[in-house]
C-alpha cells in the first residue's frame, strides 16, 4: 500500500489551521471600528488523472487492481486554501454623539492621504490635529473632494489642497451629504467613493484598504452619500457565527488528524505484522 | 506554530486595555470637571500566503489572496470633551464653562496647566487657587474686605466691599481654547498638559472667539454616562471571553496535533 493519501489529510489540516487564523483575526477585532471580516474560501486540487474515466465491464472481467481506479486520481486530490474574501456587509451603528465620529451607511469608504499614497478606509472615528487638520486615529488628513471637473480619485495624486482645515472657533457639524460646517461656514465635503468591484481592495491594516494591482476597482465618487455624524459603524464580526465555524475548525482538524493517525496504523500493522514471517 | 494564538493574545490585550478606560470612566464618575476616554481599536498587518493578482493560467489571474490577519491594536485612547451635567452649588468661587474652554493655572514648577474643574478657594493671602494650591491666572486677589463677589458671564470678577456700595471690578477671568482638545496629556489631578497634537492654547475672554460663557456658582460634573460605560464594559468582557475561547481551541487542536503520534 502506499501511503500517499496521508498528504491529502494533511493538507486538510493545513486548511484548517489557515481558516482557524481568519476566524482568530475576526474575533479579535469585534470590537474594531469599521472593521470587515474575513471568510476563508477552499478549492480541492486535483493532479493529473492516473486513468481516464471507463465503464466499468464488471460481469465480463473479474475484479482487479485496476478496478480501483474509479476514484480516478481522488485520492491525490489536496485542498488549497483559494481565496480570502472580506466581507463588505454593513455594521451596525453605535451612537457615540462626537462631533467628529461619522459613520457611512450603505457603501462606500472615505479617502485618506498617506504618505503611501491615497488609502480607503470605512473607520469614521476622526479627530482633529494640532494644525487644525481633519485627520485619522494615525494622523492622516481626511480628503474633500476635487475641485470640479477634477476627476483624481483615490490615485496617488496631490491631496495637499484636498484636507478639511478647521478653526476651532465653532462647533464643527457634517451633514448626511458629506458637507462639513464649521458654524455656518461650509468648508467643504468630504470625498467618499464607491468600489464597485470590492474584490479589488486590499486590506493592509490599520483598517485602511489599498487597490489590489492588475484588477479593476471601478472606483466612482458617490456624489449624495449617507452619512451620520455622531455615530460610528462597528465591525461587521458576529461571534455566534465565528463560534460556530471555530468549532468546525476544530473538528475537521480532529478529523484529519484521525484519518492521519489510520494511515499510520495501517503502516504500523503493514510493517509490524504482515511482515512479520514468525508468525 | 499558530498565528491564532498570538491574534487572540493581541485580542486579549486590547479588551484589557478597553476595560481599564471603562474602570477609569466609572472611578472619576463624579470628579468634577472629567471627561471620559474611549479606547479605539484597529486591525494589525495581513500577512499574504497568495498575493492577490498572481497569474494562475495563461491569461487568467486570482482574483483573491490569501490573506490572513494578525490582530488587533489599541490605535489611540479618544478623550471626549463633551459638556458634562450641571451642579448648583453655594460657594460663589465655583464655576462653570458653558461650552469650550479651560482655566488656566501655574503650577509650582512654573508651567501653565489647564482645567475644566471650576473649584477655586482662596488661598492665605486672598489669591484665588485651585484645590491643589495652583494659582488661577490671570491671577486675581480677593480683599480682605470683600463681602460678595461676582462673575459675569463675560468673565469680569467684582466685589462689593458694603451694603449698598457700587461693585469694584478686581480683574478679568481668561479661559483657554485649543484647536483639538482631545490632543491634551492628563496629568491627573483634573490637569492638561498641551502637546504637539493639541495646538496652541488661545488665550481669550469667555464668550468670544468660540469660548464657552463663565457662570458662578455652578459646577460641571463629570461626562461619564453610566449607562454608558456599563454597556461598553459587557462588551470588553464577552469579547475577552470570547478571545480567550480561541485560545482555547487553538491550544486544543496543537494538542490534537501533538497526539498523532
Amino acid at each position: 500500500m502506499s501511503l500517499k493519501g496521508v498528504y491529502t489529510a494533511l493538507s486538510g489540516a493545513i486548511a484548517q489551521t489557515l481558516k482557524m487564523d481568519t476566524i482568530a483575526n475576526n474575533i479579535a477585532n469585534v470590537n474594531t471600528t469599521g472593521f470587515k471580516k474575513d471568510q476563508q474560501t477552499f478549492s480541492e486540487y486535483l493532479t493529473a488523472m492516473e486513468k481516464e474515466q471507463d465503464v466499468m465491464k464488471v460481469p465480463r472481467m473479474p475484479a482487479s487492481i485496476e478496478s480501483f481506479y474509479e476514484l480516478n486520481g481522488g485520492d491525490k486530490a489536496f485542498v488549497d486554501a483559494a481565496g480570502t474574501y472580506t466581507n463588505f456587509e454593513q455594521g451596525s451603528l453605535k451612537s457615540t454623539g462626537g462631533k467628529l465620529d461619522v459613520a457611512i451607511e450603505g457603501a462606500g469608504f472615505f479617502e485618506v492621504g498617506t504618505p503611501n499614497g491615497v488609502k480607503l478606509t470605512r473607520a469614521g472615528n476622526f479627530t482633529v490635529d494640532g494644525n487644525g487638520q481633519l485627520v485619522t486615529k494615525d494622523g492622516y488628513p481626511v480628503l474633500m473632494e476635487p475641485a470640479e471637473g477634477a476627476d483624481g480619485l483615490v490615485a496617488g495624486e496631490n491631496f495637499e489642497s484636498r484636507t478639511v482645515r478647521i478653526s476651532g472657533t465653532a462647533a464643527i457639524n457634517i451633514s448626511d451629504g458629506g458637507e462639513v460646517f464649521e458654524g455656518e461656514t461650509k468648508i467643504g465635503k468630504l470625498s467618499v467613493v464607491n468600489a464597485a468591484n470590492t474584490d479589488a481592495l486590499q486590506k493592509i491594516g490599520n483598517s485602511y484598504y489599498t487597490l489590489k494591482e492588475n484588477m479593476n476597482a471601478e472606483i466612482s465618487s458617490i456624489k449624495a452619500p449617507s452619512l451620520k455624524q455622531g455615530f460610528l459603524e462597528t465591525s461587521n464580526v458576529n461571534i455566534i457565527n465565528e463560534m460556530t465555524d471555530m468549532i468546525m475548525a476544530q473538528r475537521v482538524f480532529e478529523g484529519t488528524q484521525k484519518a492521519i493517525s489510520a494511515y499510520d496504523n495501517m503502516s504500523d500493522k503493514l510493517i509490524n505484522q504482515v511482515g512479520n514471517t514468525k508468525g | 506554530m499558530f498565528k491564532s494564538l498570538n491574534t487572540a493574545a493581541t485580542g486579549m490585550i486590547a479588551q484589557q486595555s478597553n476595560i481599564d478606560v471603562v474602570a477609569n470612566n466609572i472611578a472619576n464618575v463624579n470628579t468634577a470637571g472629567f471627561k471620559k476616554s474611549r479606547a479605539e481599536f484597529e486591525d494589525l498587518i495581513y500577512s499574504n500566503q497568495k498575493d492577490p493578482g498572481q497569474a494562475s493560467g495563461l491569461n487568467s489571474i486570482t482574483p483573491t489572496g490569501v490573506q490572513t490577519g494578525l490582530g488587533v491594536r489599541t490605535a489611540s485612547i479618544q478623550k471626549d470633551f463633551g459638556t458634562g451635567q450641571t451642579q448648583v452649588t453655594s460657594n460663589p468661587l465655583d464655576f462653570q464653562i458653558e461650552g469650550n474652554g479651560f482655566f488656566q493655572v501655574r503650577t509650582p514648577d512654573g508651567e501653565i496647566a489647564y482645567t475644566r474643574d471650576g473649584a477655586f478657594k482662596k488661598d492665605a493671602t486672598g489669591k484665588i487657587v485651585d484645590k491643589n494650591g495652583n494659582t488661577l491666572i490671570p491671577e486675581l486677589v480677593i480683599p480682605e474686605t470683600a463681602m460678595v463677589i461676582e462673575a459675569t458671564p463675560t468673565g469680569e470678577i467684582r466685589v462689593i466691599h458694603h451694603a449698598g456700595a457700587e461693585p469694584e471690578v478686581i480683574g478679568q477671568m481668561e479661559l483657554a481654547n485649543f484647536i483639538n482638545p482631545a490632543g491634551l496629556k492628563s496629568m491627573g489631578k483634573n490637569l492638561f498638559m498641551p502637546t504637539a497634537a493639541s495646538g496652541q492654547p488661545a488665550s481669550n475672554r469667555p464668550g468670544t472667539q468660540g469660548v464657552g460663557f463663565l457662570a458662578q456658582n455652578q459646577l460641571e460634573t463629570s461626562n461619564v454616562n453610566i449607562v454608558d460605560e456599563m454597556i461598553n464594559m459587557i462588551t470588553a468582557q464577552r469579547a475577552y471571553e470570547t478571545n480567550s475561547k480561541v485560545v482555547q481551541t487553538s491550544d486544543q487542536m496543537l494538542q490534537t496535533a501533538v497526539n498523532v503520534k
